[in-house]
């Protein structure tokens, strides 16, 4: 086990080669000059080209992308264009609220979710089952920003409950995460109702039921278990989308996550900046594959079994 | 004796997609203490769905219990509460099932699913259900050093015999066993049986064991129900029914398993097929297919009668009392055993 974990952290490896390289590429073939976005408005010719060189922008493409990694193995991936600062300081003051965000969205997904896809299930066609795939359906198919602003007429400026805007601590933090969560909730809710209705017809489930134990010691010991690798699966894939930022959502509440920073930097060409945050998007995309794997092998003696 | 288990009337049918299938129709079914019955019929003739039926397990929807009385120690299974449904299962009333592939559940450990049931009946501490578990694996003949291994990590007839230790682990009154070497090589069947029949004298539990298997049963039981399409045809001890059989569907069965002694290139089968559950045929509802059969046969249902001169032999046919012609038949049969 603690092998395949340290051969699957070593597999990050290419995969920040590759991640990085594809992104260097497509940021040096786009068009715009960042030396311009350096500058500011009035520069002169010199100036310009000084800052070309001490950039390191006249050098080749390849010499260019190696001098990048050189740096970032180091620790160093550069100053931003806009703002000058260290590209780690500019990323690590927004990512905490990125965390926390994915985070919340996350556990109201799964509090809410997973219990709403049981029922459905060992409740088949029922009323109960009904209504929790219209909430499904009305989740996947609500655009979140429109969510975002109706919760917030409703909730905030309507009744006052909750903050319209901005991080100001955990009641801020409620509006945003439903938001964020409602398609994760509703592919939880259904993934979790599918994979569960599987599950219950299984041979094994009927021998429980013969062993004469509780129906509800029968869902959730001996179905819900053998039912996760699907949930979690979906639900670690969502975790990781919202990890990269949710650029709707965090504009419609002022959220200071990085979903708008990458945005912003992407149309300033801030190639330092963009080139960063696509790698700890991709780091924490990775680890969360990888803690998902290690969480099947939790669920499934026969997984855990493959992992040597 | 006293009945043990004293099923009356049973009916069940699965409702799907605007059909009725007529699984069991009016069964009715007594077991005493101590004793081994033998349930034969065919695939689809509603063996496994009169098991389940008697711990309800049958799946619902789509089936559906539509009447008749289980009785058990003096209490009607299909109308007493939940609880003590629940006390009934795996405790005083255990089932094998027929896949032992799928009837182990993958993600916890065998023993852990033995030691599960022991500590729900008997309110033993978890060491203790523990320590019981591993002697049951041992009586099965399994190592129980292998406790804490999963069902991926066993064969077949290992996982089988998990699962019978299972059943026999609260020590029950009634195992009900489902097919439990269908699944198997022959091999292993013969093991799993000789394993069964130890289980049975040792404990003294009776038992149902359904199967399609005529030497099984002439191996293991007592006594013989031949259901077919959800009725009991014929029943009576091993003698009985193995050395003068009545009903005609019986005749067939054996005449259709082929021998050794005597040499022959095509087998015997009965013609037809079992009738389409959904559309059972008015009267004998082996009728159709019966080389015996008269106008009343088509007509009418016949009753249950016991033959005269044996002591617990009874038919549901009309042809009690008939010359049946083939004697030739009869021979074969008899030459065949």
């Amino acid at each position: 086990m603690y092998k395949f974990i340290l051969k699957r952290l070593f597999m990050l490896i290419p995969v920040l080669l590759g991640v990085s390289f594809i992104v260097f590429t497509i940021m040096s073939l786009t068009p715009g000059d960042p030396v311009q976005l350096y500058l500011g408005d009035n520069y002169s010719q010199e100036a310009h080209d000084q800052i070309s060189e001490e950039l390191g922008l006249n050098d080749p493409f390849l010499i260019r992308y190696a001098k990048y990694i050189f740096n970032a193995l180091q620790g160093d991936l550069g100053n931003t264009y806009s703002t000058k600062r260290p590209v780690t300081t500019e990323i690590f003051a927004r990512f905490p609220a990125t965390v926390r965000l994915a985070g919340a969205a996350l556990f109201f997904a799964i509090a809410v979710g997973m219990p709403l896809g049981i029922v459905s299930a060992v409740k088949q066609y029922s009323l109960t089952d009904n209504a929790s795939m219209l909430v499904a359906l009305l989740g996947v198919s609500m655009p979140n920003f429109w969510l975002g602003i109706m919760l917030i007429l409703l909730l905030a400026a309507n009744l006052g409950i909750f903050p319209a805007s901005g991080d100001v601590g955990f009641k801020s933090l409620v509006l945003p995460a439903i938001t964020l969560s409602a398609n994760s909730l509703a592919t939880i809710t259904r993934m979790t109702r599918s994979s569960m209705l599987e599950i219950i017809r299984q041979d094994y489930i009927r021998t429980a039921r013969a062993k004469g134990l509780r129906e509800s010691v029968v869902v959730f010991r001996h179905a819900l278990r053998n039912a996760m690798i699907p949930i979690i699966t979906s639900a670690g894939l969502q975790f990781g989308f919202a990890l990269g930022g949710a650029v709707l959502v965090e504009t419609v509440f002022s959220w200071p996550g990085i979903g708008r920073l990458l945005v912003d930097a992407i149309k300033l060409k801030d190639t330092p900046l963009v080139l960063g945050l696509v790698l700890v998007m991709a780091v924490s995309f990775t680890v969360i594959n990888l803690v998902i794997d290690i969480l099947y092998a939790f669920f499934d003696p026969r997984v855990k079994a493959q992992y040597k | 004796m006293e009945n043990l288990l004293e099923i009356k009337n049973l009916t069940v049918e699965y409702h799907t997609q605007g059909e009725i299938v007529r699984a069991v129709n009016g069964l009715s079914l007594s077991l005493r203490q101590g004793e081994s019955l033998g349930l034969v019929g065919e695939t689809g003739a509603g063996k496994t769905t009169t098991a389940l039926s008697i711990l309800q397990l049958v799946a619902d929807p789509p089936g559906k219990i539509m009447g008749g009385e289980i009785f058990f120690e003096g209490v009607d299974l299909l109308k007493t509460k939940k609880s003590l449904l629940r006390s009934v299962r795996g405790n005083k009333i255990s089932m094998i099932f027929q896949d032992p592939m799928t009837s182990l559940n993958p993600v916890y450990s065998v023993g852990f699913q033995i030691a599960e049931v022991i500590r729900l009946h008997e309110s033993c501490s978890q060491e203790e259900a523990r320590r019981k578990a591993g002697e049951m694996l041992e009586m099965v003949g399994i190592p129980k050093e292998r406790y804490d291994e999963y069902p991926h990590q066993f064969s077949g007839g290992m996982k089988q015999r998990v699962v019978i230790a299972m059943s026999v682990a609260c020590s029950p009154r009634i195992i009900l066993a489902d097919e439990p070497t269908t699944a198997l090589d022959v091999t292993i069947q013969a093991q799993v049986l000789e394993l069964m029949n130890d289980l049975k004298e040792k404990l003294q539990t009776s038992m149902l064991l359904i199967t399609h298997d005529l030497g099984v049963v002439a191996q293991v039981c007592d006594r013989v129900a031949i259901m077919y399409s959800g009725e009991i045809v014929e029943q009576g001890t091993i003698p009985e029914v193995f050395d003068h059989p009545a009903h005609p569907y019986t005749i067939g069965l054996f005449g259709s398993i082929p021998t050794l002694s005597m040499s022959s290139t095509k087998l015997t089968p009965i013609d037809g097929q079992m009738p389409d559950p959904t559309e059972l045929p008015a009267g004998c509802s082996f009728s159709p297919r019966c080389p015996y059969a008269r106008a009343e046969c088509h007509k009418e249902k016949p009753g249950i009668t016991r033959i005269p001169g044996e002591e617990t032999h009874e038919l549901r046919c009309f042809a009690l009392g008939w010359e049946l012609p083939d004697e030739a038949l009869m021979e074969v049969i008899k030459r065949g055993r």
